[in-house]
């Protein structure tokens, strides 16, 4: 990802939080947009970015964008108005060192776990961190790392991968 | 009106929808204010032959620096299909290494021109005497394989596989979407726009009376009266990862106050439990409408919508009536929309009010969905019976 292409989402993502388009007035007023992270689809191309919007320490919402910087969705983590008390913490969502830390406490016997990326499952509102899992004998399982939930991804039917 | 986008008004349209997106800063200024449009594009193919769209080059200063995609057919639903940005779009060069690249596979032809191979994604065809001989997706050069047998659903390709949009598309949405392109084509001829002759981009095109506006947005409340009554709807998170439709029954049926958990409702729906827990099966999305009446006694009258619009929605919420939604792997619920049209004439930008039951044990809720930029399977809406 350039830095050109960061600077025009950080853009878009302050514009529409100044301009009201989302968020409520703390978020406005306080909220701190943070670096993009690509999404990457199952075919590991760039499916859309993920922007942050932090109050202090915690993630208020998340706006998703689509590569040519079409706004696709804002989720709100907050749970009352002005408030993001209930709101989960920005690192369990941004912070790659602390989501394989938290996959790690999910690994069996000699399993170790490599670089984790940001996808989805099954539908891309369907956010969360693949941290890959190594054993020993050099098979790779996938962990899935949505904010405090660790699981493997689903599988058929309607939440799962496919029909 | 013309049925499909003329190619001579192909700049005149990017160049309106464009400088409305920048009205709304929905497009950043750089590189879009002030860019040009030198030319119509590049047009890009279906599978099936037919034209889909134009790629028009954007140019800031002599940088060709985005692209938009400009629909032509009225089956695409809208003008503009996108605008992207960070790569430039150069037809010639593009050809050029594309053959370089094709003669490397050693194959004689005598066209090229270029394909929506997988609806928005490109390739560049080779033609001999009009048959095909090779296709290259554009970039990677990879070959792409010729078109699989079998018997899969219709817009649910595997990967890397060729689909024609315009083929795969169901009649009826078909239909719809051709009406939506000719209501937009409808207000480019309108008199605000017809004198708008114009290859440049630019918030000011409008002038100074032009604004955005919110004309119409509701949600969920504690009765039909908009006026006097707070928000009244819920997120649920969904307790496992692979309980959405759970997690979405529950939220609907706690608006109407029944009170069951979501371990009940799962096993209700045959999705196992917390230790053991299974996704919905497409074959059995009509058990949502099952479930519903049965956990109401019937008090509430079920539907299942197929491949639901905008209006579906809309006139559920109108009714201060949650709905279920489907989308392609996950389920969610509808509490509110919005409608943000463009003054002076009425370009709109339409989004949905989502109580999403994911990630796991929280939810979020979206606040806007953009509409046009989802599909929409199935929804479910539920309607309290009176005597």
């Amino acid at each position: 990802m350039t830095e050109t292409a960061r600077a025009l989402l950080r853009h878009a993502a302050e514009a529409l939080l100044r301009q009201g388009t989302v968020g409520d007035e703390l978020v406005r007023e306080r909220g701190r947009v943070r670096e993009p992270v690509p999404v990457l689809g199952p075919d590991g191309e760039v499916h859309s970015f993920a922007v942050g919007v932090a109050v202090g320490e915690k993630l208020a919402g998340l706006l998703q964008f689509l590569p040519d910087g079409t706004l696709m969705r804002y989720a709100s983590f907050q749970r009352g108005r002005d408030s993001v008390a209930e709101a989960p913490e920005a690192a369990d969502w941004l912070d790659p060192k602390r989501i394989r830390a938290r996959a790690e406490e999910h690994l069996r016997p000699h399993e170790s776990t490599r670089t984790p990326y940001l996808t989805f499952d099954a539908n891309p509102t369907r956010l969360a961190w693949l941290v890959p899992v190594v054993s020993a004998s050099g098979g790779e399982r996938p962990l899935l790392v949505a904010g405090t939930s660790v699981f493997e991804p689903s599988g058929g039917g309607i939440g799962g991968a496919t029909g | 009106m013309p049925e499909r986008l003329p190619p001579n008004d192909v700049t005149r349209i990017a160049a309106i929808e464009l400088s409305a997106l920048r009205l709304a800063d929905v497009l950043p200024p750089e590189p879009f204010e002030g860019a040009a449009l030198p030319s119509e594009g590049t047009p890009v193919y279906d599978l099936n032959g037919e034209l889909l769209f134009h790629r028009v080059p954007i140019v800031t200063g002599d940088d060709p620096a985005a692209y938009a995609d400009v629909a032509v057919h009225p089956a695409v639903g809208g003008p503009l299909i996108a605008a992207s940005h960070g790569v430039a779009w150069d037809e010639q060069a593009i050809v050029v290494a594309a053959t370089d690249e094709a003669h490397s596979h050693g194959v004689a032809f005598d066209t090229v021109r270029f394909v929506a191979y997988s609806f928005p994604k490109i390739a560049l065809q080779f033609l001999r005497g009009g048959e095909e001989v090779l296709m290259l997706e554009w970039g990677t050069w990879a070959v792409v394989p010729p078109a699989q047998d079998g018997d899969r659903k219709p817009l649910e390709p595997g990967n890397f596989e060729r689909w024609s949009l315009l083929d795969e598309l169901p009649p009826e949405l078909k239909e719809r979407r051709a009406g939506q392109f000719r209501e937009r084509l409808a207000i480019h001829g309108a008199v605000e726009l017809r004198g708008v002759e114009t290859a440049l981009v630019s918030r000011d095109l409008f002038g100074p009376a032009a604004a955005t506006s919110l004309v119409d947005t509701r949600e969920l409340h504690f009765s039909g009266n908009q006026a006097d009554h707070h928000v009244c709807y819920e997120v649920r998170g969904q307790r496992t990862s692979v309980w959405c439709v759970a997690a979405s029954t529950q939220m609907l049926l706690d608006f109407y106050r029944y009170d069951y958990t979501q371990v009940r409702l799962a096993q209700e729906l045959g999705l196992g439990t917390l230790a053991a827990p299974s996704g919905l099966p497409y074959s059995r999305v009509g058990d949502v409408v099952t479930v519903i009446e049965k956990m109401t006694s019937n008090a509430l009258d079920a539907t299942m919508i197929v491949s639901p619009g905008f209006g579906a929605f809309q006139s559920e919420i109108k009714a201060n009536r949650p709905t279920i939604s489907f989308i392609p792997g996950h389920s969610r619920t509808v509490a509110g929309y919005t409608r943000s049209v463009l003054n002076p004439f009425p370009m709109i930008l339409r989004g949905l009010l989502v109580y999403d039951p994911w990630p796991p044990n929280a939810g979020v809720v979206t606040r806007w969905e953009n509409f046009d930029t989802q599909v929409y399977q199935y929804a479910y809406s539920a309607v309290v019976k009176l005597v």
